[in-house]
């Protein structure tokens, strides 16, 4: 039971709480943070709150049935569907493979960058140029550039005598391949530019110390280079992932997720479940299932960012 | 720091500090009040998600059509673009000269018809008055309330319902007894060869030696693979007594994804095969479906590389560009045939009806029907008498021109159409600027003719865009050999049971019944 002293503050505090919530320095505060947070309200957490509901729901627009709360039966049937399986796997391998090639050509480029040389800021400014370009439009261009018969990838590769491989039309490792290599074409400047950022903002005063230490080039790189770059890494790869997994133009357009379902990407499954066959409930729950996976994975990553600052602290 | 001796210190802090606070209890407080907005957001919108998702749709009765038609009036016509829209583009101006009407064209991507038209038409927001859709969603949007019945606007403008061919007024147009769209487009598969070719002495007496049959049209499925064979050659060879700069094709393939399911079906009907039973079971996985599966495999040695993935116009363009010697494909191809800026061909395709399969001694053969295109009136419209005048001019009065047309994608719906091949001829001349014999368009009209006497429609049921693409889908994994033939089309009778399932089972089937009636009058199915 509390004393009357006691209750005496509490209504002092919930008195100066509702004098804090009318007082006019804070009424304007509120004021400036009302339209985004009214934005975020309806653009995000709105469109969020109607996906997990209809996640719960049997909802076809093929038929003029109303929808209807059908528990969690989609989910159920999305752990037995084989291509849903299959989809996730496609997305988790060009997710790695994409952020391994991604990451090593980009930090070969971003090294090559360091050096001052001539042509440097016309090369910075080219880099930029497949980041800047629509990826439909890329998508469109990679199609042309990878056509087995008039493609002149093909052709190159005829004359050099390396074969001509059916690169979007033959099975999942060449489909998967040209969508990767396409992505890579897109995304890895990105990836260079900001590695190389992170590459400038290391002290020139470290690199010294280790020359006078006598550290050979390798060992400068492995023991120097590569650990303060660690955030930008981490950085890159949280990125990266929640991009590519919701990769969609290429594929779209350069296989379809053919043959077959060789190629389906979760957002293109989706796609087709939702605006296709317009199985509104049972793509929402694929939507619900993949947002639980990225903040999983989101927050091991930012966990592993808040232990990398904090053993850079020690 | 006691209890009290910490009430102490915090009161001494509120009356030092008046109205200021205190940064954690501020936080709470802010806290609870975006938690509180946020809650009461969640809750306002459930309910009104629940109360819109358990509203069932009201029937509205249609309204007397006021049959005038009302100078100056908007029209806005949703079409997919490029060759589609084309003929509006060609007509918009003349019917704003005759009717008054002004046309607003809104043309999207064709794979996105079926998917912008039903976010429209669940959203309701009434955009369109008149809409370009293929004919097999029909039956789906008349069910859902989508569209408006024609048959009290026939006195606005006469569509001339008699002279369009009976199975694309019967099956494109007509639901439940009732009017509710007119033809814009009647597509229809046939067999292209190149004539010159077939004709060449050489390659007629080698095909016998190799053969030993002479070379003509085949009218099987063997025999057309045996000619897709014998003209498949290598850079360097000869052919017609030419020596080939590139690889030749003995024939082309629909075989990309959303395009293989067509293909197949030419040889699945051939054999006999059909979509359901009369118990609405699937009968996709019967003898038909392997058969025809297996066919199409062994035509993809006589095809290009890489034709798992090409579609519509990978075998169009390479065709006229003159590296395939046979395909199927929709007829709007011999027209193409003559647009000098993409053809080298003018004058050398042949066209013919689609091989068949020998069934108990009988030449059996079906010629799909696939696409189409109706022009239908919203039931949103506030201007039907308007839409349907625009309606029946397009498809009745400006119809022909824009059929004969090589920069259209429309083809011959109406026996004006088919009976008329002078005018094809003089209208191809006047295009290519060369002489086009009227025999030529004749035996074009004429096979079109045949073609259809045993055409082959599309699934028209509630769903039937996730229906055939779960077949395509299976089809091309079995054609990629990601699956086996039986294994695939076991899968796609599976999951056309669940989709029934979902649709509702009893429904989907009365729907089905009564196409299969309506096909059965037309002797397109025993």
């Amino acid at each position: 039971m509390k004393s009357k002293k006691r209750q005496r503050e509490d209504v002092a505090l919930t008195a100066v709480n509702r004098n804090i919530f009318w007082d006019k320095k804070n009424q304007l505060a509120y004021g400036m943070i009302a339209p985004a947070f009214l934005i975020l309200l309806f653009l995000a957490i709105g469109p969020m709150f109607f996906m997990f509901v209809n996640a719960f729901r049997t909802w076809k627009l093929a038929v003029p049935a109303p929808p209807r709360f059908s528990g969690f039966k989609n989910f159920l049937n999305l752990f037995q569907d084989l291509r849903f399986g299959n989809a996730f796997t496609n997305t988790v391998i060009l997710m790695a493979s994409g952020i391994i090639m991604q990451s090593l050509l980009g930090l070969g480029i971003a090294l090559l960058l360091k050096k001052p040389f001539r042509l440097r800021p016309v090369v910075m400014a080219l880099l930029l140029i497949p980041v800047l370009i629509a990826p439909v439009v890329t998508g469109l261009n990679w199609k042309l550039i990878l056509n087995d018969i008039f493609g002149p990838l093909n052709y190159v590769l005829g004359s050099l005598g390396l074969g001509q491989p059916l690169w979007i039309s033959s099975n999942r490792f060449w489909g998967l391949l040209s969508i990767l290599i396409v992505d890579t074409w897109q995304w890895t400047p990105f990836v260079a530019l900001v590695l190389l950022a992170g590459l400038e903002g290391i002290p020139n005063q470290v690199y010294e110390a280790a020359d006078v230490d006598g550290a050979k080039p390798l060992m400068v790189f492995i023991r120097v280079t590569l650990p303060l770059l660690r955030p930008m890494f981490v950085l890159i790869v949280l990125l990266r992932t929640i991009f590519i997994f919701k990769i969609f133009d290429p594929v779209m357009i350069l296989t379809q997720g053919g043959p077959g379902t060789a190629t389906e990407t979760l957002s293109l499954l989706t796609y087709n479940t939702g605006l296709k066959y317009l199985d509104i409930g049972y793509a929402m729950a694929m939507g619900v299932l993949q947002i639980i996976f990225m903040i999983i994975l989101a927050n091991i990553f930012l966990k592993f960012t808040t232990s990398s600052k904090i053993s850079a602290q020690e | 720091m006691n209890n009290h001796e910490r009430g102490d210190v915090q009161s001494n802090w509120i009356q030092r500090f008046g109205h200021t606070f205190h940064f954690e209890e501020e936080t709470m407080s802010l806290r609870k009040m975006l938690f509180g907005i946020v809650c009461i957001f969640l809750v306002f919108s459930f309910v009104t998600v629940c109360l819109a998702g358990t509203k069932e749709k009201e029937e509205k009765p249609t309204e007397t059509a006021e049959m005038a038609v009302k100078p100056g009036t908007k029209i806005n016509v949703f079409v997919d673009g490029g060759i589609n829209v084309f003929p509006f583009e060609l007509f918009k101006d003349r019917i704003k000269e005759e009717s008054g009407i002004e046309l607003i064209l809104n043309p999207v991507a064709q794979a996105d018809v079926y998917t912008k038209l039903k976010n429209e038409f669940v959203s309701g927001t009434g955009a369109f008055d008149l809409v370009v859709f293929f004919p097999m969603l029909l039956p789906e949007f008349v069910n859902m309330g989508n569209l408006r019945p024609m048959d009290d606007l026939l006195g606005v403008r006469d569509p001339k319902l008699n002279d369009i061919i009976t199975p694309y007024r019967k099956l494109y147009c007509e639901y439940e007894g009732k009017l509710y769209a007119l033809p814009y487009d009647g597509d229809l598969h046939v067999y292209y060869y190149r004539k010159d070719l077939f004709a060449h002495p050489e390659e007629k007496t080698n095909f016998k030696n190799k053969y030993g049959y002479d070379l003509a049209v085949p009218d099987t499925w063997k025999k057309a693979r045996d000619v897709a064979e014998f003209f498949t050659r290598k850079k360097g060879k000869k052919l017609a007594g030419e020596v080939l700069k590139n690889d030749f094709y003995g024939n082309g393939m629909l075989l990309g994804r959303g395009w293989c399911k067509f293909e197949w079906m030419d040889h699945f009907t051939a054999y006999g095969g059909i979509y359901f039973d009369e118990n609405f079971k699937p009968m996709i996985n019967t003898q038909a479906g392997l058969k025809a599966l297996a066919d199409l495999k062994e035509m993809t040695k006589f095809a290009p590389p890489g034709i798992l993935s090409w579609g519509y116009m990978e075998n169009r363009g390479s065709f006229l560009s003159g590296n395939l010697a046979t395909f199927i494909l929709w007829t709007d191809l011999f027209k193409f045939s003559y647009n000098k800026d993409e053809s080298v061909v003018a004058g050398k395709v042949g066209i013919a009806h689609i091989p068949g399969a020998m069934v108990d001694g009988k030449l059996q053969y079906k010629a799909t029907m696939p696409f189409g295109r109706v022009l239908a009136i919203t039931s949103t419209t506030k201007h039907p008498a308007e839409a349907f005048w625009v309606a029946s001019y397009m498809s009745q009065q400006a119809s022909i021109d824009f059929c004969f047309d090589p920069r259209t994608g429309e083809d011959p719906f109406r026996y004006s159409h088919v009976n008329a091949p002078d005018k094809l001829a003089k209208y191809l001349g006047d295009f290519s600027q060369g002489e086009v014999p009227v025999s030529d368009c004749k035996n074009y009209l004429d096979a079109i003719k045949a073609n259809l006497e045993k055409g082959y429609p599309d699934l028209s049921i509630p769903g039937s865009n996730e229906y055939m693409d779960i077949l395509d889908l299976y089809i091309h994994k079995a054609l990629s050999g990601e699956m086996r033939d039986k294994e695939a089309l076991d899968k796609v009778a599976e999951e056309w049971n669940k989709i029934s399932d979902s649709l509702g089972f009893e429904s989907q089937k009365a729907i089905w019944l009564s196409q299969l009636g309506a096909w059965k009058e037309l002797g397109y199915v025993d």
